[in-house]
């Protein structure tokens, strides 16, 4: 199953899950934020020095860790339905 | 809250963090508070009074469940207020350019409220920022869709707040609620409700996303990210070694008239002496660096509201990560070169509680502007003032740019070491908290909050350093001055103890006096100075640093003494502030503690290298 931190930049993906290793309160935060299974999520780009990668998500942008990117899993490539951002 | 609960009346003010809530407050209360686009900044509950009402202003939250330690002390503190009966009114900002994420917060809001009573009112904020066709803004489709007020406000223009207030004003406890709007329970519901909400009555499209995704393909890149990130840098010491320089002049100015009208006025003896050497020279050595810090407050507040330290955050926080830092330590390190105690306090937004730890402990090696006189005093009078590069850098502008460079490399290193040390001892990282920064949108900064923010902030350092300084100065004169008065300094009680110290510090290249001024100034630094001057007979020692460098020279110190002073200082944690501080904020003795004596040691040690080293290079 592909995870967030394989999305490359300019690409889409629907959310689907987090990994199981992902502290339940972390996985939480991500949600609230919009991180929520069905939503569609953009890279839209990523830090220098291999550093955290920017995501767009429910009209906002978060710089996200690799460590914590790697947790949210993606479903299927799609359309932009709902892909405000 | 010291009113009775009848008759009290308070309103909470809570929001997402960068969604102009603390800048909302300052507009509703005209209480100066510091407003910034940092997430996280405001880590007190500040009150004040609208009217005959109360606001509290809570630090930005993203939910009612905290990750981090600034959160949960956050929601501790409104959920108590929440249960507490003086509590009338809500108030939630929602960012009106980030809709369909704001909301998030209200809705998980709105159902809490309501079991206890208390209305809530949905202030949207950055209402300005909604121009354009897609600029739509459903106020009563929401308010009628949520059950609550929405009321749309800027308050960076003031639109708006008038109806906010009369709608506080006239808010009666428990209002009828719209039974029909029922808040889901489940976080995806809720966002999900959010989204359709947004659809519905909120702008469409994300013009203000795509802009800032604009900026950040130069902030944020690879090739240019790092270059633009060292000409911000640049800027900023810049403004706080050039743009200060006429501010200090002016309240040196002012302090120099001030001390010589009061002495003037005073009879000869015992009390013209102290007001003349102890209160003035004491306190306006310390006055004269308050420009410094102002200055560095108002680049920062500038950089926060510009939504660019966000940025810095992200850009730093994989090399900062090598160190066992993280991009959130960029900030707390970078306001330790203004005054290590809002830095220390700044840390609180660290995900991480080894590396906010490890963040804390590393802060006093960073160049305070306490340590700014110290600098000055021995790279003016001892380093020559040749220059290099065909006339283009002074030779000083470098070993000062140097002792800089030096204050934040042994901070790096110290991390990093210290990084190894409780690697071990605190277990693995379960407790940490992921690096998630909200990238928030770049805003050109509001003049007045900025220079509002940067005045209270410097005020509340200058209260709370003067008192610690002032006494020391006192003692230190009176140490000085007794048993045989004025003009007697070599057998007094304080040459006595500079005699006595002498040798602990003889390796280092110190005379008796340095030995006084470095012993003096272990309660705070920036009193080397003043005491320097008073053991060499000038009172005003922080005004004339020529004057007292050449007394200095005079008196047989060399180059060589003070290089090593200079890394002494630029090494020793010698303030009781820090300490107090970093001992609340880690919630134990033991952090200050240790960073007192490893730095004391390392400057000791340092110090004592330098000497011996330059000395064998030739220096004198």
């Amino acid at each position: 199953m592909r995870n967030l931190a394989q999305l490359p930049p300019g690409a889409r993906a629907r959310i689907d899950g987090f990994g199981t290793e992902l502290r339940p309160e972390v996985g939480r935060r991500l949600r609230e934020l919009g991180f929520v299974d069905g939503n569609v999520v953009r890279c839209v780009r990523r830090a220098p020095f291999g550093g955290p990668r920017v995501y767009a998500v429910s009209g906002a942008a978060f710089a996200l860790e690799m460590n914590i990117a790697a947790h949210v899993l993606l479903g299927p490539a799609d359309g932009d339905d709902g892909a405000r951002g | 809250m010291t009113a009775p609960a009848a008759d009290r009346a308070d309103v909470l003010l809570v929001g997402n963090p960068n969604s102009g809530k603390s800048l909302l407050f300052s507009r509703l209360t005209g209480i100066a508070q510091k407003v910034a686009n940092y997430p996280g900044v405001t880590t007190e509950v500040r009150s004040g009074h609208a009217g005959r009402l109360v606001i509290h202003d809570y630090p930005g939250i993203y939910s009612l469940e905290p990750l981090t330690l600034d959160e949960r002390v956050a929601i501790e503190r409104l959920e108590k207020a929440l249960a507490d009966p003086g509590t009338k009114a809500i108030v939630c900002v929602l960012d009106a350019t980030r809709l369909e994420r704001s909301l998030y917060l209200l809705l998980e809001l709105l159902p809490r409220a309501r079991a206890v009573h208390v209305p809530v009112i949905a202030a949207v904020n950055v209402i300005d920022e909604l121009v354009g066709p897609s600029a739509r803004l459903d106020l009563l489709g929401l308010s009628s869709s949520v059950g609550c007020h929405f009321i749309g406000v800027s308050a960076k223009t003031g639109q708006g707040l008038d109806q906010l207030r009369a709608t506080l004003h006239h808010l009666d406890r428990e209002p009828p609620w719209d039974e029909r709007c029922v808040v889901p329970a489940s976080i995806e519901e809720r966002k999900r409700l959010g989204r359709r909400l947004t659809r519905a009555h909120g702008p469409r499209g994300d013009v203000l996303l795509r802009s800032q995704e604009r900026l950040d393909r130069v902030f944020l890149s690879t090739a240019l990210g790092l270059p633009v990130f060292l000409v911000v840098m640049a800027v900023l010491f810049q403004a706080i070694f050039t743009w200060a320089a006429p501010l200090m002049d002016l309240v040196k100015t002012g302090v120099a008239a001030t001390g010589a009208l009061v002495g003037g006025i005073l009879p000869p003896g015992l009390a013209h002496d102290f007001v003349q050497d102890a209160v003035f020279a004491g306190i306006g050595a310390f006055l004269t660096f308050v420009p410094q810090i102002f200055i560095l407050f108002l680049v920062i507040g500038a950089l926060e509201d510009s939504g660019y330290l966000a940025r810095a955050a992200v850009l730093l926080h994989r090399p900062l990560g090598w160190f066992g830092l993280s991009g959130r330590s960029f900030l707390p390190l970078l306001s330790g070169h203004a005054c290590a105690i809002p830095a220390m306090m700044a840390a609180r937004t660290i995900e991480s509680p080894r590396r906010r730890l490890i963040t804390v402990m590393v802060i006093p090696l960073t160049s305070c502007s306490a340590r700014l006189p110290i600098y000055a005093l021995l790279i003016g009078g001892f380093v020559p003032a040749v220059s290099l590069v065909k006339g283009l850098i002074g030779l000083q502008g470098v070993v000062f740019a140097g002792v800089y460079v030096f204050g934040i490399i042994n901070a790096l290193l110290a991390a990093a070491v210290l990084d190894r040390l409780t690697r071990r001892r605190i277990q693995g990282r379960l407790g940490d908290a992921p690096f998630v920064v909200e990238l928030p949108p770049y805003r050109v900064p509001g003049v007045k909050p900025i220079v509002v923010a940067a005045a209270s902030r410097s005020w509340s350092f200058v209260r709370r350093a003067a008192p610690v300084i002032f006494g020391v100065v006192v003692v230190v004169w009176a140490l000085g001055y007794f048993p045989h008065g004025s003009g007697h300094l070599e057998q007094s009680w304080l040459a006595a103890l500079g005699h006595l110290l002498e040798p602990v510090f003889r390796p280092m290249g110190a005379d008796w006096k340095s030995a006084v001024g470095i012993v003096s100034s272990f309660v705070a630094r920036e009193v080397f100075v003043g005491t320097m001057g008073t053991l060499n007979g000038l009172a005003d020692a922080g005004e004339h640093l020529t004057q007292l460098s050449g007394a200095l020279q005079l008196g047989g110190m060399g180059l060589a003494s003070a290089l090593a002073l200079l890394v002494f200082y630029a090494t020793s944690l010698q303030c009781a502030s820090t300490l107090a501080v970093m001992r609340k904020e880690t919630g134990s003795a033991r952090a200050p503690l240790f960073a007192f004596l490893s730095m004391s040691t390392f400057a000791y040690v340092g110090a004592v290298v330098t000497f011996q080293l330059a000395r064998a290079l030739g220096a004198t």
